[in-house]
């Protein structure tokens, strides 16, 4: 049997680069911020609308980061400890330098809907301040 | 890379120019969260043009006068033009992410979120409501 030396050669791709796995933790951090948001509201210390604006911001993020991995939204944490006012505050400002820095990182494809993510939480943390624990 | 931030500074120049048009026919209450706003954009412009300084890029220059969309001749009139002019900016920053990266992506969300925030004051002080957008800048 003669082996041919010679095969029509396709040239060999690279596998496709995965880029999400930095999303991962904004993913998780929506979703839990959901759940702490719907515990806020049973609580009811805080202004109802804030606490629904941001419930629903974050479960848009959650929805749209878990389309992008090809999931369901994961269940969040939803323990609020100590004053929910100050914890809120303190997990949005830290949210929104969580995005920014993602999207300083990111590549091109997702560098946009992180910084969306990071200007949406940082004005949230806003509001929450002119809230004042109200 | 440089050049891509372009966009973002003109909106940063708009947005100088709206604080100073309107800013006389804000009430007083306004009238202070339209000097923090105002002195947050003087200083991302000077941040973004010292930044294309060093990249030696020649940044577009701010022009004397801007056309705005709506003339302010009272309260509500100019807090709407300033509304206006900082969802400009807003949009403007977040169409040139992608296009960045680094130091000059690292300028450009920062802008984007200074921006955002005073988006949420501007509407909080128009009665707006929901006072901010899930995604800041995208086309609804």
């Amino acid at each position: 049997m003669a082996l041919s030396g010679c095969t029509a050669s396709r040239p060999q791709s690279s596998p496709p680069v995965d880029d999400t796995p930095p999303l991962r933790p904004l993913l998780d951090f929506a979703s839990g911020q959901v759940a702490k948001l719907d515990t806020a509201a049973e609580q009811g210390s805080l202004d109802p609308a804030t606490v629904q604006m941001l419930r629903d911001n974050h479960a848009a993020h959650a929805a749209e980061l878990a389309r992008i991995f090809g999931i369901h939204v994961p269940e969040g944490d939803g323990a609020l400890d100590g004053d929910p006012w100050e914890e809120l505050l303190r997990l949005e400002t830290e949210g929104a330098r969580q995005a920014a820095e993602a999207c300083v990182a990111a590549g091109p494809v997702y560098a946009t809907i992180l910084g969306e993510i990071a200007a949406c939480r940082s004005a949230h943390a806003d509001a929450l301040e002119v809230l004042g624990g109200r | 890379m440089a050049g891509e931030l372009d966009a973002g500074l003109i909106a940063e120049y708009e947005a100088i120019f709206t604080y100073g048009d309107a800013g006389p026919h804000l009430s007083d209450a306004q009238a202070e969260t339209a000097r923090t706003a105002e002195e947050r954009h003087r200083d991302m412009r000077d941040a973004v043009l010292t930044w294309l300084h060093h990249a030696e890029h020649e940044p577009p220059a701010m022009q004397p006068v801007y056309e705005l969309p709506i003339d302010p001749v009272d309260a509500d009139s100019a807090a709407e033009a300033i509304h206006q002019a900082e969802q400009r900016c807003v949009r403007a920053w977040r169409s040139v992410l992608a296009a960045t990266d680094g130091e000059s992506r690292d300028l450009a969300v920062r802008a984007m979120s200074e921006s955002a925030v005073s988006l949420g004051r501007w509407r909080r002080v128009l009665g707006q409501t929901p006072s901010v957008d899930a995604f800041p800048g995208r086309s609804a």
